[in-house]
């Protein structure tokens, strides 16, 4: 479509039913870790780095394009191996100043992959200077390439506390969450259609924390008890 | 951001100054979006676009009840000042909301040609002129022989429908009156000595006599007898007369040295309709329904009912608004695939929403017209009737027969 229709403030429309989709409906997210360039030692005849060091993992909202396991047979047995398709918005890259590459790790779920190839997809209708993301393929990290703690949420399955994601929280274009945590969301629309009437919506999808007994799964639906 | 220090917060800033409207304005904004789906998705309108819708909506409604107000009553403000021009207080004159008193100018007007034909009323320009006889010369053209009062640079008078004696366009022309007689009636009537008046008095004496017997007659008798003496001179008497043979006028008997030099005749032109010769400020009064002094209805002076259609508009408004703002594109890409927006759904809702309240509000005024509601009474005058009559006569009430 031709540039007399598409003009900046399409583009931040665009732009924002993205981060909607993606931010307040869809709600995936993965942990990326990016390989420090500094702190890692790369060896000098390899040129590789066996021991990988790892920044602080940043928390990326993603569609994620889940592909079931492929299980391969040898010698030793069966192994099973993942892959995974991610798309990030770009502009949300941009926003928060990260820049996906191969050779970095991301977790979903309890599973590390490591990128193979970071490409951008499709521009935004032919303009070549807007993407609407970037595709991160990965395969299952090897063990032994990262030893972290996996985020979650990653099985119900497991006991532990983020185990089951129990709370999801719209970001809505609004600066801090309801800890007053940055969220890093910027969206053009927000400051001329105004914040949401009663801020973000979230949804409690298993909240045994309102002092029933009942042994019932409890939910809370955008706010109804407040 | 409220409406009220607000910059320029609707596109025409008529009711910007009601309060009522600008409270109502905040509300709406909550009204829609809470409506649209706001408080879980992005509703992509702004708080201006939602006022501007409010002000929409007011439009729309004034304008229907301002155009059902002009079915009923824009015959008794035909004439008046319209629409525009200021009242004594120097604000524009608006009459919306009011209950006029019914009068009759409408019918007076139309009736005014009939009433001219018939010599009883009328509003027309009457002129006259003279023409000059010529011994001998018994036609005369009434376009050019017809001497008005104007002179031209000789000196000499200029016919009457050339300079500037008669601004009424030139046309068929209808003869007002002749002088061509002497008002001999008059001249018999008031003649004491005359055997004829003595007769038609039936041989007595009369007010006007220098006789001292008086006595009242009703007034017909006088025009009757003088009818009968004018009937009389022409059959009896040799004939002053003339006759219009198109658009000459001739003159019985043929002029003769001894005869009059001028006779004057007066005429009747066709009004120019909006430049009467009189002065007649309703001509530039109301005239249809673009000119008739109905204003903007303010919000504070509508009520509950008037109020919620107007917010039912305002939220058919923006639905169709945000509709075309989602539809704009069929498709937005987003990462890996395609997100199709439901703007042609709401676009069609709106529109729907808008078309049913229109349709609603018109059916209710159409039976509330000054002539609905007249036969409504009527209607249930009758009816009232017809329950009466099933209710049975008290005794001592009515006569009983058998």
């Amino acid at each position: 479509m031709s540039r007399l229709f598409i003009t900046k403030r399409e583009i931040d429309f665009i732009s924002d039913i993205t981060k909607e989709v993606i931010k307040d409906v869809v709600g995936q997210r993965i942990f990326y870790y990016p390989v420090s360039i500094v702190k890692t030692q790369v060896h000098d005849v390899y040129e590789e780095a066996v021991n990988k060091i790892f920044e602080t993992p940043i928390e990326i909202d993603a569609l994620v394009e889940f592909s079931p396991e492929e299980v391969a047979t040898n010698i030793f047995g069966h192994e099973e191996i993942y892959k995974l398709d991610v798309f990030i918005q770009h502009r949300d890259l941009l926003d928060k100043k990260i820049k996906c590459k191969e050779g970095d790790f991301f977790s979903y779920g309890s599973i590390f992959f490591e990128v193979l190839t970071a490409t951008f997809i499709n521009n935004v209708f032919g303009q070549t200077e807007h993407y609407t993301g970037i595709k991160l393929s990965g395969k299952q990290a090897r063990k032994g390439q990262i030893n972290m703690p996996a985020l979650g949420p990653t099985s119900e399955q497991y006991s532990d506390v983020a185990a089951v994601q129990e709370e999801f929280v719209q970001q809505r274009g609004i600066a801090t969450d309801s800890a007053g945590d940055p969220t890093g969301d910027t969206r053009e629309l927000t400051e001329k259609t105004g914040v949401p009437l009663t801020g973000p919506a979230g949804v409690k999808v298993y909240d045994e924390s309102d002092g029933t007994t009942d042994g019932n799964s409890d939910s809370a639906f955008y706010g109804d008890g407040e | 951001m409220a409406f009220n220090p607000a910059n320029n917060p609707t596109p025409f800033g008529v009711f910007d100054d009601d309060t009522g409207f600008q409270s109502e304005a905040d509300n709406m904004v909550t009204f829609v979006k809470r409506k649209l789906g706001d408080d879980i998705l992005s509703v992509e309108l702004t708080q201006k676009q939602i006022w501007g819708n409010l002000e929409e909506s007011l439009f729309e409604y004034g304008s229907i009840l301002n155009q059902y107000q002009t079915k009923s009553q824009l015959m008794e403000f035909m004439g008046m000042p319209a629409a525009g021009e200021l009242d004594d207080s120097g604000q524009e004159i608006d009459h919306s909301q009011k209950f006029p008193r019914s009068n009759l100018e409408y019918l007076t007007r139309f009736a005014e040609p009939y009433a001219a034909e018939a010599g009883v009323g009328g509003s027309y320009d009457v002129i006259s002129g003279s023409i000059e006889l010529v011994s001998g010369k018994q036609d005369y053209s009434l376009n050019s022989d017809l001497l008005g009062t104007e002179k031209d640079s000789a000196g000499n008078l200029l016919p009457l429908f050339e300079g500037s004696q008669n601004k009424n366009p030139k046309t068929r022309l209808k003869i007002n009156e002749v002088f061509h007689y002497s008002p001999q009636a008059a001249y018999r009537f008031f003649d004491t000595t005359s055997a004829v008046n003595y007769l038609n008095n039936e041989m007595s004496f009369e007010s006007f006599t220098p006789e001292t017997i008086f006595y009242v007659l009703p007034v017909f008798e006088d025009i009757l007898r003088a009818s009968q003496l004018d009937l009389s001179n022409r059959v009896r008497r040799s004939n002053y007369s003339y006759k219009v043979q198109g658009t000459s006028l001739r003159i019985y008997p043929a002029p003769t040295s001894e005869s009059a030099k001028r006779i004057f005749v007066s005429v009747r032109t066709h009004n120019n309709p909006v430049d009467t010769g009189h002065e007649d400020e309703t001509i530039n009064g109301v005239s249809n329904m673009s000119n008739i002094p109905f204003g903007n209805i303010q919000f504070s002076k509508i009520n509950s009912i008037g109020h919620q259609w107007i917010r039912q508009m305002c939220l058919a408004l923006s639905k169709e608004q945000l509709g075309l703002i989602r539809s704009k594109f069929s498709k937005i890409p987003i990462p890996g695939q395609d997100l199709t927006l439901n703007g042609t759904e709401l676009v069609t809702q709106g529109r729907e929403d808008k078309k049913d309240l229109i349709t609603q509000l018109k059916e209710m005024l159409d039976s509330m017209t000054y002539d609905k509601l007249i036969e409504t009474q009527a209607l249930r005058a009758e009816n009232m009737q017809k329950q009466l009559k099933f209710i049975p006569m008290p005794n001592g009430k009515a006569v009983f027969m058998g």
